[in-house]
């Protein structure tokens, strides 16, 4: 009794917790986006507010859908992901590992970017792209973000969970420090990677303020922009709005629930264990 | 030696991530330049940017406008971009002009040419507008195109000419009234009748007046009516604390909170434009384009009807453009007005207008059977006549963000409507000398 | 520590130099130069050369009562979302730990979703469901089970607790994942030597439980802190900051002054405390939790 009571609530609450979702797929769903329904069940099913949203770019740029955008988020993404990891990763295993002058400044140095708000950086930072003549390219949106504090500090956690034995067996065999960090290190992370590159994955496909600034080409433009189309002065076009979020919150959760069973243990030791 | 590999390794891999996306952006600004080499005759090429042009269709025509163009003056070529509202399209015009990368014609939402010119980022139209396009020009836009203010090099200068304009006023629903006994709106009401009809037309889960305390086009036509301005003619001080101000305010305070439906205070105008195509308000003030979208509608078509502000003393509407501007950064600023100039004929404006649901600049295209047959159309027409634009200091959008507090202030009872504009007033003033 | 010689010490730093270097070059110089901004009057519309003007553009902040404002209510989103939040993350890992339940997956995976959904998606459709008027969805239902229509976003004391739900919401699965790892770290061993004992869950958690999440708990306060005081989008999108300033909040503030009014000077200022405000209670933060001899170093 007191166990389905449990079941009850718990249930209730992932109710709670996915229907603001189901409701904005049923209004991408639903026929008239006029009058908003409160049901979570589409009464007139219809696909229309896709295609319409799918198209809805070329109003602009006869050369421009949907799926521009798309692949360039997925460009965009893939490259904070895969070089986020890799320089977070670096720097998280020195940090962790290793011992020199200036360690613990280096540390702190990671974890004040954090405490940073963006919007301080934001203009000086825009200066500096449009003078590296990055403005309307795929760098200027993806090196500025390339490292982050908090993917540095979550490895070096969870790098300090690695029991140092395996490291100085490699070491007694002269391999050099990269070695150790390529084949020993990386291979036995492979949760934390898995944490961070679902975090940076969601990070990046997500952003929306600096892709605002530094790109003006439509071409060049990332889905979270893309939505913002739909949203004119006057005349909101909810349907389409709905469809197009639609659109860009599927693959989030896809690649959540593909690897989401790395992601718990990931974070056990990664960002709790000192 | 293996470590140095290693380190090797990652640098080459650093590099390369940096060259790799480097020469992507070099193939990419080159090919443009081919391009323009190919003809013999020299080739000038102008950037036009459009802030909005959102609405369904138009950076299309304007884009098809443009070819015709280009094929009239082979030796110019433009590059256009529209850039949508919700993308803040005039902060990328301004970190643009910071960094000297603007295009040499803007097409801009008023007051920000006014902006731009206290900046001198614009160039002044005088010197290439013809005697035709002067008188052609509608009086509303001749008026509010005069720059006065801070920059004495432009002061009393023509600076911009709209592409299109836009205006508020009142848009209802026939039947609403029909049903509740009252009359339609006459050309000449008055802010009681106004009022008195918004009160009995509330009932039955209809709203008399749907409006929004969170958009100053929503009263500031309350407070035109009796002469009251936001600032003085230096613009340098506020002028809000007068009797005119504080009768308009609690007049308008009356009407959200008796005529409007819960949450007005700060409700998005998409809310209000849905409660009316519900046939859940009878009233409201809205923009033509709006309009047009609602005359789909089948059910709606014959019920819309569009009058004109209430008014005592002087009669306003809330009004605006969305203007051209030659940019001082420009090095072909004759070609630009040439584009300028095309787009502004009596022909392309129609052209243009028919598509966008928009008001022409011109009279000679507002003087088209199309308008002047339309009831809607020459509704709004009517009421750009009358059209005032919003207050063009610099600080526009610090003296909106204030307003809009203090007014909600008032409107929840939070603040007195004296105190609200006491607050106000001493917060524009510090703004305004900060 | 493996023994190293003075070669080696330098490749590290060849280890650390991807990383900083972008650091370096698009955070900390930023940052150095948005410090020499503050001091400037520096309006990107209005001025071409940023002047210097001292503390001027700090003494306007001290004299704008709209700052102190936005102070306040970012302070009382912190403190309204942060403890609700950990409370409620760590209620959910509690119950989604227990041994004996089924569908756990499933369960985790519902609660996480919202966190994986863009802020600006979500604030649009949380935009739509508290609309106050007529078509709001949440107020529909509420009309269903007798309940007054509430003015949520439009009501000056419900418009910030409106977005502060949101954020609970939204965060609510992200904190749960985190203590849940934290649980799962715990070794069943520590349960078992007291499985004898005549001991209540209660005392349970408080002594065995609480005391060893400690870590995960400060890492999630210190986290969550620094996000909180940064809040900006949903408030961006669902109420600009009204009815009045009742839902302005520091970052807000700031992008009007910057981004709106173009008033950089200002608007660097305002930042500048606010990283100086982080900056200080992550230190208090960091001190107390070695306090507690849990070193997060």
């Amino acid at each position: 009794m007191k166990k389905l009571l449990l079941y009850l609530i718990l249930t209730l609450i992932a109710f709670l917790m996915l229907s603001p979702l189901l409701w904005m797929v049923s209004t991408s769903l639903s026929k008239d986006s006029v009058i908003v329904s409160t049901s979570l069940i589409p009464k007139e099913f219809t696909l229309e507010n896709y295609v319409k949203a799918w198209n809805f770019p070329r109003i602009f740029n006869k050369d421009v859908t949907f799926g521009t955008f798309f692949l360039n988020s997925i460009i965009v993404t893939v490259c904070l992901v895969i070089g986020g990891l890799f320089f977070d990763s670096l720097a998280g295993y020195v940090l962790a590992r290793k011992d020199f002058p200036g360690r613990s400044l280096f540390f702190y140095a990671a974890l004040i970017t954090l405490m940073i708000p963006f919007y301080v950086t934001a203009i000086p930072m825009f200066l500096i792209v449009k003078g590296l003549g990055w403005i309307n390219t795929y760098q200027g949106l993806i090196v500025p973000f390339l490292s982050s504090g908090f993917g540095i500090y979550m490895f070096k956690q969870y790098f300090q969970t690695i029991p140092i034995e395996l490291e100085e067996a490699a070491k007694i065999d002269g391999y050099s420090d990269f070695w150790i960090y390529a084949r020993v290190i990386v291979p036995l992370a492979k949760p934390a990677f898995a944490t961070m590159g679902i975090l940076k994955f969601l990070w990046s496909w997500n952003m929306f303020f600096w892709p605002l600034i530094v790109t003006t080409d439509i071409k060049m433009k990332v889905l979270q922009l893309g939505l913002t189309m739909f949203r004119g002065l006057n005349v909101t076009q909810w349907g389409l709005l709905t469809a197009g979020m639609t659109m860009a919150t599927l693959p989030t959760i896809l690649v959540y629930l593909l690897f989401q069973r790395y992601f718990t243990s990931g974070l056990i030791a990664g960002s709790l264990k000192g | 030696m293996r470590k140095f590999i290693a380190l090797l390794v990652v640098m080459a891999l650093i590099i390369g991530a940096m060259a790799g996306c480097a020469t992507k952006t070099s193939q990419k600004e080159q090919q443009p330049s081919q391009e323009a080499q190919q003809p013999t005759q020299p080739q000038v090429t102008i950037k036009f940017w459009q802030a909005g042009g959102d609405t369904a269709g138009a950076a299309e025509k304007m884009s098809e406008l443009i070819k015709k163009f280009e094929e009239k003056h082979p030796n110019i070529k433009v590059e256009y971009m529209a850039i949508p509202w919700a993308e803040e399209p005039h902060n990328k015009f301004q970190t643009a002009i910071v960094s000297g990368e603007v295009a040499d014609l803007l097409i801009v939402g008023s007051p920000f040419d006014h902006v731009l010119a206290s900046s001198g980022a614009i160039i002044p139209l005088d010197q290439f507008i013809d005697e035709e396009l002067k008188k052609d020009l509608m009086d509303v836009f001749s008026r509010e195109g005069i720059y006065h203010g801070k920059n004495k090099d432009l002061d009393g200068k023509l600076i911009s000419i709209p592409m299109f304009g836009d205006v508020r006023t009142i848009v209802y629903n026939k039947d609403i009234f029909k049903k509740a006994g009252v009359p339609e709106p006459t050309e000449s009401w008055t802010l009681e009748e106004f009022k008195q009809n918004a009160l009995k037309l509330t009932k039955d889960g209809v709203y008399g007046f749907g409006t929004s305390g969170r958009y100053a086009s929503q009263w500031l036509p309350f407070v035109w009516d009796k002469g009251g301005e936001i600032l003085n003619q230096e613009m340098t001080e506020a002028t809000i604390t007068t009797p005119e101000w504080k009768e308009a305010w609690e007049y308008y305070i009356e009407l959200i909170n008796k005529a409007s439906m819960p949450g007005s205070v700060n409700v998005n105008l998409a809310e209000i434009q849905k409660l009316f195509a519900q046939e859940k308000v009878a009233m409201f003030v809205t923009t033509q384009d709006y309009v047009e979208e609602l005359m789909k509608d089948p059910n709606l078509k014959d019920k819309i009807g569009v009058g004109q502000m209430p008014h005592d003393k002087y009669q306003t509407a809330f009004a605006g453009a969305d203007v051209f501007v030659i940019t001082k950064q420009s090095k072909h600023p004759k070609e630009a007005w040439e584009l300028l100039r095309f787009l502004v004929s009596t022909e392309n404006q129609l052209e243009y207008c028919k598509t966008v649901g928009f008001l022409p600049a011109v009279k000679s295209a507002a003087s088209d059977p199309y308008f002047t047959n339309d009831p809607v159309k020459k509704g709004f027409l009517q009421a750009l006549e009358h059209g005032k634009f919003y207050v063009k200091s610099d600080k526009a959008n610090g003296i909106t963000t204030i307003l809009r507090a203090e007014i909600q202030n008032a409107i929840t009872g939070k603040k007195s409507v004296q105190k609200a504009l006491e607050d106000a007033k001493q917060a524009i003033d510090l703004l305004l000398n900060s | 520590m493996i023994v190293t010689n003075r070669k080696e010490k330098v490749g590290y730093y060849l280890f650390l130099l991807p990383a900083y270097l972008i650091f370096a070059v698009f955070i900390f110089w930023p940052v150095v130069h948005s410090l020499y901004l503050s001091f400037f009057k520096y309006n990107i519309v209005t001025i071409t050369s940023p002047q210097f003007v001292g503390l001027r553009n700090y003494l306007y902040l001290l004299k704008d009562e709209v700052f102190w404002i936005s102070c306040k209510n970012t302070l009382f989103f912190v403190i309204g979302t942060v403890p609700v939040k950990m409370f409620l993350g760590l209620l959910a890992a509690m119950l989604l730990n227990r041994k004996d339940l089924k569908f756990k997956a499933f369960y985790r995976t519902c609660f996480y979703i919202p966190v994986v959904v863009s802020m600006v998606a979500i604030s649009i459709v949380w935009m739509l469901l508290f609309n106050p008027g007529p078509n709001g969805v949440v107020n529909i239902l509420l009309s269903k089970f007798g309940i007054q229509p509430l003015g949520w976003i439009a009501d000056s004391k419900l418009a910030l607790p409106t977005v502060m739900l949101l954020v609970i919401w939204k965060d609510l699965g992200y904190i749960m994942v985190i203590y849940l790892a934290g649980l799962m770290a715990i070794p069943d061993e520590i349960y078992e030597a007291v499985a004898l004992d005549p001991v209540s869950s209660w005392q349970k958690f408080w002594y065995i439980t609480w005391p060893l999440l400690k870590p995960t708990t400060i890492f999630i306060l210190i986290t969550q802190v620094i996000d909180s005081f940064q809040v900006f989008t949903p408030i961006y999108v669902m109420t600009e900051g009204g009815p009045g300033y009742s839902s302005t909040t520091i970052v807000n503030y700031l992008y009007d002054k910057g981004f709106r009014e173009y008033e950089m000077g200002i608007a660097c200022a305002v930042a500048y405390l606010l990283f100086v405000v982080l900056l200080v209670l992550t230190i208090l933060q960091n001190k107390l939790s070695k306090a507690e001899e849990v070193s997060y170093d």
